[in-house]
């Protein structure tokens, strides 16, 4: 006991081949299972043993008892360390040989029936098939990420993807004019999305955008550093936007309706946000912020997610993130993949 | 007090109310439809009635995706409610014309 505890579960884990191959992944998958089973197996022994500790009087005065409890501290530490590290090493693979990572993909997708009979929210088997080689994304696939990922982190609203359908819809039947009860509109679904993610406060909305069923991209409005900015993976638009007069650039009625949505939003929020009739606003407009762009045409809907990713995790885009965790590829197919994990992770529990 | 909010539901349960179906383009199709009644009658209908394909519109109640099983009681809706019916997007890059 008294011997190096992490080299014990290093000498069960021995690090696997990188190689972009089905039953690799497979292997990878598995461990990856096991460890995270093993670290939660440890947490819980810790846990328990300091409960007994607190409830005997008098603790044993050698000192074994608080021994062990560090060495299963430092396993623990250690489990998820490898964990980390095992996953790492699989999405740099993953990335690395994108014609593999296809294969495996492919592979994941076949057998489907049998997962798909528990109806994942909304996402039936061709809604996942949008995640493989080559597809375009569909509204599902994104509005699952949106809300299973902002659950998670306290302080970022999503909202799904036909929300900005809806207002663009109503900006176009109403000759370009939003009314108050077009806000009462954007409460209710603000409510809405606040309850199906269970968040109270938020500082930050996300929001995915369709454009005319052919392209995925996103607006972000940020409440504390007081931005509002519009990612696009399209380097097209990205470079013909910055060359025009603001006038006739892309996004210059979205960035309107946008900051009609922000003062509507800061009421929710409580806070007086001022954007449209005040030339000296704190408030800061980006409608084409530079973010990794997509090199074909149909990654767009990954890239948006990612972009939530490092929204979640950063706070903002962060182009040059080495992370094989995090950082974008030139082919998202590892991302595909991942996201497609994801989801089988999800169903079968 | 008590008594009258119990007196009301018996009543009240089963009573039609009007719902208003509409589109993002703004076409509006009416149905009466009782309290009790799965929405997921109404959006087939809703699918035949536009000659689509049920799996390829969702439908919102402010901005919530209406699940098979709910029904106007379960999502607390009110006589006149409306919802939304969104059709189906899918994106990946836009034309290198534009």
């Amino acid at each position: 006991m008294s011997e190096m505890p992490e080299a014990i579960i290093a000498q069960e884990f021995n690090s696997l081949p990188n190689q972009g191959d089905p039953q690799v992944y497979h292997s990878f998958q598995l461990y990856v299972k096991e460890l995270c089973r093993i670290a939660d197996f440890f947490r819980i022994i810790e846990k328990n043993i300091r409960l007994c500790i607190t409830r005997h009087e008098t603790p044993p005065s050698d000192g074994t008892v608080l021994m062990i409890v560090l060495n299963l501290q430092r396993v623990w530490k250690y489990t998820l360390e490898l964990k980390a590290n095992t996953e790492c090493t699989l999405f740099q693979t993953l990335d690395l040989h994108p014609a593999g990572t296809a294969e495996i993909l492919r592979s994941i997708m076949m057998p489907l029936s049998k997962t798909f009979e528990v109806k994942l929210h909304h996402i039936s088997p061709a809604s996942f098939k949008t995640l493989g080689v080559g597809q375009w994304l569909d509204d599902e696939i994104i509005n699952y990420f949106v809300e299973k990922w902002c659950s998670k982190s306290q302080s970022t609203l999503g909202f799904n993807t036909w929300f900005m359908e809806m207002l663009c819809a109503r900006v176009k039947i109403q000759n370009g004019v939003l009314t108050l009860e077009d806000s009462k509109t954007v409460q209710r679904w603000c409510y809405s999305a606040e309850k199906s993610q269970g968040l109270v406060k938020w500082d930050c909305v996300f929001i995915p955008i369709n454009e005319f069923n052919t392209h995925w991209y996103l607006a972000l409005i940020n409440f504390v550093t007081k931005r509002i900015e519009i990612y696009d993976s399209l380097a097209v638009v990205y470079f013909a936007n910055r060359r025009r007069p603001v006038e006739s650039r892309k996004n210059t009625n979205l960035m309107l309706v946008l900051m009609w949505l922000s003062e509507v939003l800061g009421r929710i929020r409580g806070e007086e946000v001022q954007l449209m009739n005040d030339f000296a606003t704190e408030w800061q407009c980006d409608p084409h912020v530079e973010v990794p762009f997509q090199p074909n045409c149909f990654d767009c809907g990954v890239h948006v997610l990612w972009h939530l990713q490092h929204v979640l995790q950063f706070g903002t885009v962060q182009n040059d993130c080495v992370s094989p965790r995090w950082k974008f590829s030139s082919d998202m197919i590892g991302k595909r993949l991942r996201l497609a994990q994801e989801i089988l992770d999800d169903c079968s529990l | 007090m008590s008594e009258e909010e119990q007196q009301i539901p018996p009543e009240d349960a089963n009573a039609p109310i009007n719902v208003k179906v509409v589109s993002a383009t703004g076409d509006e199709v009416f149905f009466k439809i009782k309290r009790s009644t799965k929405l997921s009658k109404l959006q087939g209908a809703y699918a035949n009635k536009v000659g689509k394909d049920v799996n390829s519109i969702r439908f919102l109640y402010d901005g919530a995706r209406i699940s098979d099983t709910d029904t106007p009681a379960s999502l607390d809706m009110e006589d006149n409610d409306t919802i939304d019916v969104m059709v189906e997007q899918v994106g990946g890059c836009v034309p290198c014309s534009s």
